[in-house]
């Protein structure tokens, strides 16, 4: 029982810990937001609206901002219990292949080196085409030279999304602590239901006891008053 | 392991809110179109939800909170694990905890 007891309030206090890193997360990000909003705008009061909107947006944009999956394993209880997110720059696929093999990334450099010429000299066509991965920054879709303030801007942005990632993996984590808080509540439901049923027999096998004394107790008083009704029977009797 | 596999392709961070909000997402890097594919939207809709939360390749899904709002019954019956939805304050809408969906768990949590 104790030990239950001990182990919801360890759970209370991480959880109650969680929270607060949560909104801490959450402070955070509405400061780098309202920054990168502030600078943004700044920018369009420069630039003007007509240059800064989506219409700028380049139409093949390419992610070099995403996101990988993993399960967390819970260290104690040794299952998987909630998601993690990992946030990465720079293309995912590229990282990845080039952990698969080491080979193709040697033969993915000839073949850039290759673009190049076809480039500069526009031939050679029996190479195999290729993939030309944009890596482009974002910032470039509105011009080459961009006032300071949109970079400061994408600068906000950047912090604030990593704010963003840090607030979903403390939401699965609240989440799942919540569910482990929730099972430990209805175990010690149970155990304090037990313990009163115990009590309540222990009560009762008491009760039966004082019982069995008292009616042991009748019997000796019973055997007497005969003795004494015999005694007086004989008496009288005799007399 | 296995299970690490199976999200491979979930990587991108989706995003559906009011041009500001996108544009410094966007500036950030989530970005990426796909021929007619792509992974943001400029001011509410619907499908884009459902779409959003359809797609194989996309992690998360931000949403603004105002946006949210309108579509809140969409929003609720979400109860998959991918893609992970979150809403974010924007530009005219400050983060209010009280519509914060964790926060009102815990009211919850200790209310009882």
């Amino acid at each position: 029982m104790e030990d239950i007891c001990g182990k919801l309030d360890q759970i209370l206090e991480e959880y109650l810990n969680l929270i607060s890193e949560y909104q801490g997360q959450w402070k955070q990000y509405s400061k780098e937001a309202e920054s990168g909003f502030f600078q943004l705008a700044h920018s369009k009061y420069i630039m003007g609206h007509s240059r800064l909107s989506q219409d700028q947006y380049d139409g093949r944009m390419q992610a070099n901002t995403q996101v990988l999956i993993s399960p967390n394993t819970d260290s104690k209880t040794n299952k998987d219990s909630w998601i993690q997110f990992t946030l990465m720059s720079g293309h995912l696929d590229d990282s990845m292949n080039a952990e698969n093999n080491m080979s193709s990334s040697s033969l993915r450099r000839r073949a850039t080196h290759e673009f190049e010429k076809k480039e500069k000299s526009d031939m050679e066509n029996n190479e195999k085409p290729l993939i030309k991965r944009r890596t482009t920054d974002p910032l470039n879709w509105f011009g080459v030279l961009v006032p300071p303030s949109l970079r400061e801007s994408q600068r906000h942005f950047k912090q604030g999304l990593t704010s963003i990632i840090n607030i979903i993996n403390l939401r699965n984590e609240i989440i799942n602590k919540e569910a482990e808080y929730q099972v430990l509540k209805k175990e010690k439901k149970k155990l304090i239901e037990i313990n009163k049923k115990e009590q309540e027999l222990k009560k009762e096998k008491e009760k039966l006891i004082e019982i069995n004394k008292k009616e042991q107790e009748l019997k000796k008083e019973k055997e007497k008053l005969i003795e004494t009704n015999k005694k007086e029977l004989d008496d009288n009797n005799i007399k | 392991m296995t299970s690490q596999t199976a999200y491979k392709d979930r990587n991108f961070i989706a995003v559906i809110g009011d041009e500001d909000s996108v544009t410094g997402l966007l500036l950030a890097g989530i970005g990426h179109v796909e021929g007619a594919k792509k992974n943001f939207l400029v001011v509410d809709s619907k499908e884009t939800f459902i779409e959003f939360t359809k797609r194989k390749d996309i992690a998360i899904v931000l949403i603004n909170q105002h946006i949210a709002e309108d579509i809140r019954q969409l929003v609720d019956d979400h109860d998959q694990a991918f893609p992970t939805v979150l809403e974010i304050p924007s530009k005219d809408h400050q983060y209010d905890p009280e519509k914060d969906s964790v926060l009102k768990r815990v009211q919850r949590l200790f209310g009882e």
